[in-house]
């Protein structure tokens, strides 16, 4: 560690004009009921550098970035601003103190315009307004900010009008407002800015954070290795509260980190590559024929068998995520048809696919598949009340029996059977959704959406294992993921889309993976 | 190379089409609130001629001053994502407090339009009382403004048992004018109904409180997190809409020339909340404005009216207006959904 300190020093010397650390934390410790959240964790951040933070979920990342924007205090240990202790208490005092903080989940107010957003709570900092609300002044200065990340949106516009990285570079506008309050260089702090955005986006987030780096020092933390590799100048890796390593730009080693963040051996183990078997290439599970519908796909046409994966790859809007929402019947097809096991199913009516055997895992889990109020218990056995009934009444013991069987099926670690989702980590809810499916001996074919979104890599791998599993039992599966790697490991067959066409297909057995660069061609 | 562009060009062209396209859509959903106002005068003309004379319209807003006040005031709470049930019990109480306060028939007091501002005031003190709670007891505002609903009546209820059983009339001159004066066609509380939305609509667009209410009824911990005095916000929030439930419990009396011995029966509240939700503030905050409340009484009273006019008969008209209500508001309020989007 006391190597580490001096090695980042002597970056910062290098690297930036002024000398010493913009931020530095000693020896910090946080605890939240039951657990040690950070462990005597130390960290510097030098003047106008990018540091990356990598770990997975739970690994104290999000409660470092939470420290330094003022919304917890540390219980041990000092957090210093050029060289002199501060306390942040508030967000307010954090800002004040020139730290900007963009959230993992967005924080913007949709119904108002963007000005007001970039201004919101600093209306009146500068000068008294007496009441009055400055729109000119405010217009004016949230065109300031988003100049400073070369956008030219509208300050006018709701944000509810805007797309997705739109309102991620209003949300950055935003924050760089702490900039106005520095004495010193600013400090921006990125949690997982990148987990809803498409990798066009993030190579213009990417670009945004190039520039923020000529006036402003950069926190960038992801469970993506691979980003923070690519953005940051030096790399922190956090696992259980602690500070694991260090590493500069240039002495990076992908597989050292990842061994250093989840203790597993390298990338192709931890997909689990050797674990594909084979399917049935004589059973055809799904067949779809023409498949069009004006505006999102034309012409698709293949075949699914038992026990495949099949990866959908192809940039957003193009028509990936229709064409598995027609599958499930939430949206409908205007031509072709879709067979499943040889009979015609029946478009636009998902009750319809679920009889059939179809289960579907939409990209938002907390919106649409988990039930955050209820219990681990219900949420597993609420599709399939009928199989645990006594009588008229619904069973608690019978369903207590399901659950427990799939709880330790999967290895859902939850406290106790009938703790509420919501209490859950995003992996082991996720494993409570597929448990759901899973435990229909109907299920036939699953349509993954995004199954690992929001995942982290320990949570990540548990699914993949689930999907291997499950195709080796001969389950037909369709996946839908960003993360094109994973696509291709997990993956028998690939499907390449592009502006609503089918414009590629590659085998995928474990031997001979076809490489990124092959699909990505395809997409663009 | 032509044909190498082509598909980029497509693409913009596509892009301009639905951003353009968004845009109209825009528009329209400003005037939505306005639709079902404009269709239901259309179809009570057509009907009975008669409706669209100055002289009906003129009515319909003068019988709806009350609630027009009303109606304000509980916007701004509902834009905090709160919600203020205490509407008619403050109502009451105010207009039973002004009614013995200024010349009248059961009290010897006689403080004149003072005795307005005493209505106001005891309104504020309501809305405090409200605010107070729901900030700093942390009470949602629901049960809250329950409560206080129920003290209101109650209030009123004592201080006429004690000094008006059988209702009071109020006897000064000035005051009871307010109801029937004409200027340049309008009665004076049409035309303080009138200037409270103009106010409030300042208040709304302009000052930094009214930013705030969006701003924390969008979404209060994004509002705490960025800086925002959300308790003082909402604190102020109730303050000024008990405010105007005591102005509106003022125009009551007025309205009425006194009291009756009446209890409440919710009929204020369910009307006036039914209003704001079909002028097209949302329920869930951070939505709306105090335009559209105005707009969603007056297609109220214009529902009213035009079944009076059509000759309706009197025993159907409630279940025709409830109906009605159903279908203006899911013309209102249709929008594109989310299949998977549960409506409650």
């Amino acid at each position: 560690m006391t190597s580490g300190g001096i090695e980042a020093q002597a970056a910062n010397v290098s690297s930036a004009a002024k000398s010493g650390a913009l931020i530095e934390l000693r020896n910090i410790t946080k605890r939240f009921p039951g657990v040690v959240a950070l462990n005597r964790v130390s960290l510097t951040v030098g003047h106008r550098e990018v540091v990356g933070l990598v770990g997975q979920n739970g690994s104290g990342k999000s409660t470092l970035l939470n420290l330094l924007a003022g919304i917890h205090r540390p219980d041990e240990g000092e957090i210093l601003a050029d060289g002199a202790p501060v306390v942040l208490r508030s967000p307010r005092q954090a800002r004040a103190r020139g730290i900007g903080m963009v959230f993992q989940e967005q924080s913007l107010i949709p119904n108002l315009t963007v000005a007001e957003n970039i201004a919101l709570g600093i209306e009146e900092t500068r000068d008294r307004t007496y009441g009055r609300y400055p729109w000119k002044r405010m217009r004016a200065l949230a065109e300031a900010q988003l100049e400073k990340v070369g956008s030219s949106i509208s300050p006018r516009a709701r944000v509810a009008s805007l797309s997705q990285v739109e309102k991620q570079i209003v949300e950055i506008a935003k924050a760089l407002t702490a900039e106005l309050f520095a004495e010193s260089d600013a400090l921006l702090l990125f949690d997982e800015a990148t987990s809803t955005l498409s990798q066009t986006e993030i190579e213009m987030l990417f670009g945004v954070i190039g520039r923020l780096r000529e006036h402003s020092s950069v926190i960038f933390v992801s469970h993506r290795l691979d980003e923070v590799l690519e953005i940051s100048d030096r790399a922190y890796v956090l696992r259980d509260g602690e500070c694991v390593g260090e590493r500069t730009r240039g002495s990076y080693d992908e597989n050292e980190l990842f061994r250093l963040m989840v203790s597993r051996e390298s990338a192709a183990d931890y997909f689990g590559v050797d674990r594909q078997r084979p399917y049935e290439p004589d059973s055809i599970r799904l067949s779809v024929r023409g498949l069009c519908k004006a505006g999102a796909y034309r012409g698709i046409s293949f075949e699914l068998h038992r026990g495949e994966v099949m990866g959908i790859c192809g940039v957003e809007g193009s028509g990936r995520d229709t064409l598995m929402r027609t599958i499930f019947g939430i949206e409908s097809a205007e031509e072709g048809d879709v067979e499943l096991d040889g009979s015609q199913l029946r478009g636009g009516h998902p009750e319809i696919a679920l009889s059939r055997g179809i289960g579907y895992i939409p990209a938002e889990r907390k919106e649409e598949a988990a039930l955050l109020d209820m219990g681990v218990d219900e949420n597993i056995t609420i599709s399939h009340l009928d199989d645990v009934k006594r009588g008229p009444a619904i069973s608690r013991r019978k369903q207590r029996e399901v659950a427990r069987r799939w709880v330790e099926r999967l290895g859902i670690r939850t406290p106790k059977l009938e703790t509420r989702m919501s209490a859950l980590s995003g992996g082991n809810q996720q494993k409570v959704v597929f448990a759901r499916l899973l435990l229909s001996p109907e299920m036939k074919l699953l349509l993954l959406d995004h199954p690992t979104r929001g995942l982290d890599a320990g949570a990540k791998a548990e699914v993949y294992d689930i999907i291997r599993d499950a195709a080796a039992g001969g389950m037909s599966i369709l996946l839908i993921s960003d993360a094109l790697e994973e696509t291709i490991a997990l993956s028998h067959t690939i499907l390449v889309m592009k502006d609503g066409a089918v414009t590629g297909t590659f085998p995928a057995p474990p031997e001979a993976k076809p490489s990124q660069i092959e699909i990505v061609e395809k997409m663009l | 190379m032509a044909v190498a562009a082509k598909p980029s060009q497509e693409a913009t062209a596509e892009t301009v089409v639905q951003r353009s396209g968004r845009g109209v859509l825009d528009a329209l959903r400003v005037l939505r609130p306005i639709l079902p106002l404009v269709t239901l005068c259309a179809i009570f003309t057509v009907i009975n001629p008669h409706f669209i004379t100055p002289a009906n319209l003129r009515g319909i807003v003068e019988s709806n001053v009350v609630e027009i006040i009303a109606a304000v005031g509980a916007t701004f709470v509902i834009i905090t994502g709160g919600i203020d049930l205490s509407i008619e019990g403050v109502i009451l109480a105010s207009s039973v407090a002004v009614a013995l306060l200024v010349k009248n028939s059961a009290t010897a007091a006689n403080l004149g339009l003072f005795g307005a501002l005493v209505g106001c005031l005891l309104g504020t003190l309501f809305g405090f009382a409200n605010g107070a709670l729901n900030v700093y007891g942390r009470i949602p505002s629901f049960a809250v403004t329950l409560g206080t609903w129920y003290v209101g009546v109650g209030l009123q209820t004592v201080l006429q048992a004690h000094f008006a059983q059988n209702g009071v009339t109020v006897m000064d001159a000035t005051i009871t004018g307010m109801a029937t004066e004409d200027k340049g066609g309008f009665s004076t509380l049409t035309l303080i109904a009138v200037a409270v939305v103009i106010i409030a609509f300042v208040i709304e667009r302009y000052t930094l409180l009214g930013r705030r209410a969006f701003a924390v009824g969008g979404d209060e911990a994004v509002a705490r997190l960025s800086g925002v005095p959300v308790r003082k916000t909402k604190l102020w929030i109730f303050a000024l809409a008990g405010t105007l439930y005591g102005l509106a419990g003022f125009v009551y009396v007025v309205r009425f020339g006194g009291l009756g011995s009446g209890v409440s029966n919710g009929s204020i509240l369910f009307g006036v909340i039914t209003a704001i939700v079909v002028g097209g503030t949302s329920l869930s905050g951070g939505r709306g404005g105090v335009l559209y409340s105005f707009v969603g009484v007056l297609t109220l009273g214009a529902l009213n009216n035009g079944l009076v006019l059509s000759g309706v008969n009197p025993f159907y008209q409630q279940i025709v207006q409830g109906a009605l209500i159903v279908l203006a508001l899911s013309v209102a309020t249709r929008r594109r959904i989310n299949r998977l989007e549960i409506v409650k």
